[in-house]
C-alpha cells in the first residue's frame, strides 16, 4: 500500500467529491473499470470524498453521466503539481540546486578527524605524523588513502602497533593500538646471580638453578644476595658460572601513615543551568557567546556533540552545547571511625599499585589518632606475599 | 437449486485437493487484521457506506461491517480494503 502511495504521489493524484443520491454506484462502475480509487470517506450521506489518480479522473466523465452524479476537485496533490509550482519560483530553485551542489563540494574535505586509542604517545604527535601524511582538516577525501596513511603511520611513529583510519563523509575516525613493550629477555649465556628487590622473609623457595644463599624464614635486605650463580668447587676444580633461575617468595611488609581532614567535601547543584552553543561549519567554530568563562563561580560542565549526518555520512556541520550547572561545595563532618576507613582503603590502593602484579595480600592492620578536633592520622600496615627475586649479570 | 449443486460440486473438489475454496469457487475470502483492517476479496459491488456501517454484496450474500470511523482505503474490481475501528462482521443470508 505504501509503494503504491509514493508511486500514486510520482504520478500525481487528485481529491474530488462526489455528490449524488447513489453515490456507492460511481464507486462500484469506477471499481469495474479498472479506475483505482482510494481514501474513500463519507462527508453526509449524498457527499463522498476520495482520491483518484490523474488518468483515472480523464475516464471519469464518462461514469459521471452513466452514474448521475456530481464530481468536484478539492485538491490537487502529487509531485507534478508540486514541480509546477517551483516552476514559478526560479530563485528558490536555483538557491536550492546551489546549496546542494555546494554540500556536495564541501562534502568532498575531509572536516573532521577523531583520535582515539593514544595512552602512553601522545595525542599530538600522531595528529602531527597524520598531518604530514596528508590527513589534515581541509585536505581533499577522495586523495586520501588508507593503506598508504596506515603504512606511513607505522613508519613515522614506531610505537604504534596498529592505525585503522575510517571514512564516513567529511568525518576520519582514526584509531591507533599501541605496541606493548617486549619484556627484557635475559640474554641465555649470560650468567647471573639473584638478588632481593625488597625487604622482606623468606617464606618459599624454588631455585631451579644456581646455589641458594638464604634459608626459609630468613630475614632479608634489598639487594641481598638470595642465589649465587657461582657454584665453587672443594676439590679445587675452577668455578663454575651458570645463569641462576629462581623464584622466591618472602613476606613483604608495606607500612605508610596519613593525615586525613574529617571534613568531607559534598557537592551539590543548585539546579540552575546556562547553555552555550557552537557552530561547527566546514572546519570552522563559530561560538553563538561573548564569554569563554561561566557566570557560576562553581560549576560542572557537561559536553554534548551534535553532527548532522545523512545516512552515516558527516556532512560537516554541527553543533557543541555545553551545559553549565551550578553548584554549591558544603563541607559535614564524618565520624572518627568512618574517616579512618575510607583512609586505609585509601593508602591499601596506594600499596596494590606499590607491590608487584602477583603479589598476594595475606593480612592489613589498621589504627589511628586523633591529632586534633578536624584531623585524624591513620596508619596502616599490610603483609604481602610477592616474589622478591632480581637477576643481576655476575661481572 | 442448481446453484446449491454448484457449490456443492466446488466444495467438494477444494476438500479433495486440498485447494482454497476462495480458488475453486468463486467465494468471497474476508481477513482481519486485528480489529482495525479488513479485506475482502471477490465481492460484488457497495450497496451501501456509512461511517458506522459498511454493507456489501458478494455472490450469494450480503457482508454487513459495523464499527466506527470505517473508511475504505483502497477499492478495486476484486477487493476492498477497510480501516478502522471494526466491531462486526455479519453475513446475512436473506
Amino acid at each position: 500500500m505504501f509503494l503504491t502511495r509514493i508511486f500514486q504521489y510520482i504520478r500525481g493524484y487528485l481529491v474530488i467529491t462526489v455528490t449524488g443520491k447513489y453515490p456507492e454506484r460511481f464507486f462500484n462502475v469506477c471499481a469495474g473499470r479498472h479506475i483505482l480509487i482510494w481514501d474513500l470517506f463519507p462527508c453526509s450521506q449524498t457527499v463522498f470524498r476520495c482520491a483518484v489518480s490523474n488518468r483515472g479522473f480523464r475516464l471519469l466523465p464518462s461514469v459521471v453521466k452513466k452514474t448521475g452524479v456530481q464530481i468536484k476537485i478539492v485538491k490537487k496533490c502529487g509531485l507534478p503539481v508540486v514541480l509546477k509550482r517551483l516552476k514559478k519560483r526560479k530563485w528558490f530553485v536555483a538557491g536550492l540546486t546551489v546549496f546542494f551542489l555546494l554540500l556536495i563540494v564541501l562534502n568532498q574535505f575531509i572536516w573532521k578527524i577523531e583520535l582515539s586509542g593514544c595512552e602512553t604517545v601522545s595525542a599530538s604527535r600522531v595528529q602531527e605524523a597524520l598531518s604530514e601524511c596528508g590527513l589534515k582538516v581541509g585536505a581533499f577525501r577522495p586523495f586520501l588513502d588508507e593503506k598508504h596513511l596506515q603504512n606511513q603511520m607505522l613508519i613515522k611513529i614506531p610505537e604504534l602497533a596498529w592505525l585503522w583510519a575510517d571514512k564516513s563523509g567529511s568525518k576520519v575516525t582514526v584509531q591507533v593500538k599501541e605496541r606493548v613493550l617486549k619484556p627484557e629477555i635475559f640474554d641465555k649465556n649470560a650468567f647471573c646471580n639473584i638478588e632481593a628487590n625488597k625487604d622482606g622473609v623468606i617464606d618459599s623457595m624454588i631455585v631451579k638453578s644456581g646455589i641458594p644463599m638464604v634459608a626459609l624464614g630468613d630475614t632479608v635486605r634489598k639487594g641481598d644476595m638470595l642465589v649465587s650463580g657461582l657454584i665453587l668447587s672443594e676439590k679445587g676444580v675452577e668455578p663454575r658460572k651458570v645463569q641462576s633461575e629462581a623464584e622466591i617468595y618472602a613476606r613483604v611488609w608495606y607500612e605508610k601513615t596519613k593525615a586525613f581532614s574529617l571534613w568531607n567535601q559534598v557537592v551539590n547543584e543548585t539546579g540552575k543551568k546556562e547553555k552555550k552553543y557552537t557552530l561547527h561549519l566546514f572546519g570552522w567554530n563559530l561560538n553563538l557567546f561573548l564569554h569563554d568563562e561561566s557566570k557560576f563561580a562553581e560549576y560542572t560542565e557537561e559536553v554534548k556533540e551534535h553532527e548532522l549526518s545523512v545516512f552515516g555520512r558527516y556532512l560537516g556541520l554541527g553543533f557543541t552545547n555545553r551545559v553549565y550547572s551550578e553548584t554549591v561545595t558544603s563541607y559535614e563532618k564524618m565520624s572518627e571511625e568512618s574517616m579512618a576507613q575510607s583512609g586505609a582503603l585509601e593508602i591499601e590502593a596506594m600499596f596494590d599499585e606499590e607491590a608487584t602484579a602477583n603479589a598476594k595480600k595475606k593480612e592489613s592492620r589498621m589504627s589511628y589518632t586523633v591529632l586534633d578536633e578536624d584531623t585524624i592520622e591513620v596508619t596502616v600496615i599490610a603483609e604481602y606475599i610477592e616474589d622478591i627475586a632480581k637477576k643481576t649479570y655476575i661481572e | 437449486m442448481r446453484k446449491k449443486k454448484e457449490k456443492n460440486i466446488a466444495g467438494k473438489i477444494s476438500g479433495f485437493l486440498d485447494v482454497p475454496l476462495d480458488i475453486v469457487a468463486d467465494v468471497p475470502r474476508i481477513t482481519i487484521n486485528d480489529n482495525r483492517e479488513l479485506t475482502v476479496e471477490n465481492y460484488k459491488s457497495i450497496e451501501g457506506y456509512e461511517p458506522e456501517e459498511i454493507r456489501l454484496r458478494s455472490k450469494n450474500y450480503r457482508i454487513i461491517i459495523s464499527g466506527r470511523n470505517l473508511q475504505i482505503v483502497a477499492i478495486t474490481d476484486e477487493e476492498i480494503l477497510v480501516r478502522g475501528t471494526i466491531c462486526g462482521v455479519l453475513l446475512d443470508l436473506s
